[in-house]
């Protein structure tokens, strides 16, 4: 039999006065896997993981993360997690490593265990010369790494992160999910992360995208994207009625006009893309288009957004 | 225990290097004393009638050590607010600590800081001209200790309530201000009428400067700036205080409903009712490799069974 799973949820919800933030969601979380929790703001996803870091009780439902009720035996839950929050918790008025020494006295770490690990934290996001300055004077990206730092000082089983590349510049985000995508196999750390930068979530094992208070749709980004968007061949042309036909014959699917052109939509597009290709001969550019997450997620979450307006 | 103890530690250590570095606040602490020592003090003087050879400032002096440890506590709960919501008392919540340790360990360091600001203004018991025995000395510290102690943990629990630090300014005004005026700080408690007395001996801050005011001028001819008590009930009072209000804030503390962002009102009774309708179904998914419940009863069953479904309906 498998291990327990990292983090199992079943109707899981939570009500603040009259108002449901978030209704029931079922999460099975393999240990080990990089999970994305994506949604619009206000969807639930920081209540999801406010419950399941045992900061506020579930309304309904239960939640066990790495086999340990979050309810009935909180401290064991808080022994296996770490948690990078939405804002940072660092203290500004304290120094890089005052900030991660704070950090590791909580959880118990002997003196010479605890100056290893931080030099070491240090070290890994470049903080190292950065180490007895204090926190105020650190840029967003630096915090944000430092953030990062504290929340896997203490090598914890499931790490939570909420939306941990907010406010970054390109370079920063790439420089921390790459962090990210290594601890998984070099730790056994299993992550749990919501963003609603969709791109981001492409390098999650598997992703659920919850709406309103409920999981809307999961599974592997792959196969999201192919099962909810849908591949299209785009042809660019100046003339698309006079290769309209020519696609039918070439194809059997019939195109539709678009502003570039025309578009085919296909099920797989590697299958149908060498029967247009004689058409660049005749000057016809022709490209995949590949929906990404943020088509799949647009499609699921604007329904009742349209309702609303 | 170890990490007990370890909470402890970061937490006071840290405040004491915020309470030294933030030179703004640092300043304001010992500067808000000598003003009132120094402006307040001197208006007094000609009001207050005296009858003894006590001085108004030696009388005020202990009333001076009660409103820097009344300050210094209210700011520590008020930090406390502002830390769970911001800073690094979240990570406290998220360690595997119990929730009483948080408060042991912000109630500790409150107090620290409340001794640590008396102990740096004692020199004033020689420039205003008292000469306390060594034994007064050590009853003072200890009354300080003690005053510290039981605002701290009143600070705590107010901190526990208050989901934001705008409702600062209310406990400032309703709750502060008429602490200091009513506690004998700045006259005997008698010159206050009658209808006021029961709210000057319900104010926690009446015992602990009446605590240092027998510390600090046994044995001198006080007149009417006398202790208003014996000095094992005022300690016995502090003791209680105490005791109760800590209790209750690590009670509070741990309810953590007022912890998430609330978006609308959500009363504390309501959300306490919600955490103890909290259920436990039966972990869903065919695995089964979940924790099983003990004891499921026939509605948690029913809650169990739609559960699975709706998870059976994902799979």
């Amino acid at each position: 039999m498998a291990s327990a799973p990292a983090i199992l949820t079943s109707g899981l919800g939570r009500d603040y006065g009259r108002m449901t933030a978030v209704d029931a969601i079922d999460l099975e979380v393999r240990s080990g896997e990089f999970f994305g929790f994506l949604g619009p703001n206000g969807a639930g996803k920081t209540t999801t993981i406010r419950m399941l870091t045992t900061l506020l009780h579930p309304s309904r439902g239960s939640a066990f993360v790495a086999g340990k009720d979050v309810v009935d035996d909180a401290l064991s839950v808080r022994k296996e997690i770490g948690v990078v929050f939405q804002e940072t918790t660092l203290d500004g008025d304290l120094t890089a490593e005052e900030n991660l020494r704070f950090c590791t006295r909580l959880y118990g770490l002997s003196r010479k265990e605890s100056k290893l690990r931080i030099d070491e934290a240090l070290a890994l996001f470049g903080l190292t010369d950065r180490r007895d300055n204090r926190v105020r004077t650190f840029s967003g990206g630096m915090r944000r790494a430092l953030d990062l730092a504290r929340g896997v000082l203490h090598r914890p089983s499931v790490l939570f992160l909420d939306e941990p590349t907010l406010g970054l510049d390109p370079g920063q985000r790439r420089r921390i999910w790459e962090f990210l995508k290594r601890l998984p196999a070099e730790r056994g750390t299993t992550l749990f992360l919501t963003t609603h930068y969709l791109e981001e979530a492409d390098p999650c094992d598997r992703v659920a995208i919850v709406d309103a208070g409920a999981i809307v749709a999961s599974g592997e980004p792959a196969a999201l994207k192919r099962e909810l968007g849908r591949e299209s061949i785009e042809l660019r042309t100046e003339r698309p009625e006079e290769f309209a036909g020519r696609v039918v014959e070439l194809t059997g699917l019939e195109p539709h006009r678009a502003p570039h052109g025309l578009s085919v939509f296909v099920e797989d597009a590697e299958d149908v893309l060498p029967l247009v290709l004689p058409l660049t001969k005749d000057g016809v550019e022709v490209r995949i288009s590949r929906p990404t997450l943020e088509d799949v997620f647009v499609e699921l979450t604007s329904r009742d957004r349209k309702g609303l307006e | 225990m170890t990490r007990i103890f370890g909470a402890i530690v970061a937490v006071t250590v840290r405040e004491f290097k915020r309470f030294l570095r933030q030179h703004g606040r640092l300043i304001s602490t010992f500067a808000r004393p000598l003003l009132w020592l120094a402006v307040v003090g001197a208006g007094f003087q000609r009001i207050v009638p005296t009858a003894g050879t006590v001085s108004y400032l030696q009388f005020l002096l202990p009333g001076i050590f009660g409103m820097v440890i009344l300050f210094s506590t209210m700011l520590s709960a008020l930090a406390t607010v502002h830390d769970r919501e911001f800073g690094p008392i979240r990570m406290l919540l998220v360690a595997p600590l119990d929730r009483w340790v948080t408060v042991v360990a912000k109630t500790i360091s409150s107090t620290l800081i409340g001794v640590f600001q008396c102990l740096v203004l004692l020199p004033l018991i020689w420039i205003l001209g008292l000469r306390p025995s060594a034994t007064d000395l050590v009853k003072l510290v200890g009354a300080i200790i003690l005053l510290s102690l039981a605002l701290s943990a009143l600070g705590m629990l107010i901190a526990s309530r208050l989901r934001s630090v705008e409702n600062f300014a209310g406990v400032m005004n309703f709750l502060l201000f008429p602490m200091f005026f009513l506690s004998s700080a700045l006259y005997p408690a008698e010159m206050l009428p009658g209808y006021l007395q029961p709210f000057v001996r319900a104010d926690p801050l009446t015992y602990g400067i009446d605590l240092m005011r027998y510390a600090l001028l046994s044995g001198l001819y006080v007149g009417n700036f006398g202790s208003n008590y014996k000095a094992p009930f005022d300690i016995a009072v502090l003791v209680v205080v105490t005791v109760v209000l800590f209790s209750l804030a690590a009670l509070l503390f741990g309810e953590e409903d007022h912890l998430g962002r609330i978006l609308l009102t959500d009363s504390p009774r309501k959300a306490k009712r919600s955490a103890t309708s909290w259920r436990k179904p039966a972990p869903a998914g065919a695995n089964g490799a979940g924790p099983q419940p003990d004891k499921v009863a026939a509605d948690d069953a029913a809650v169990g069974v739609e559960a699975a479904s709706l998870s059976g309906q994902r799979r």
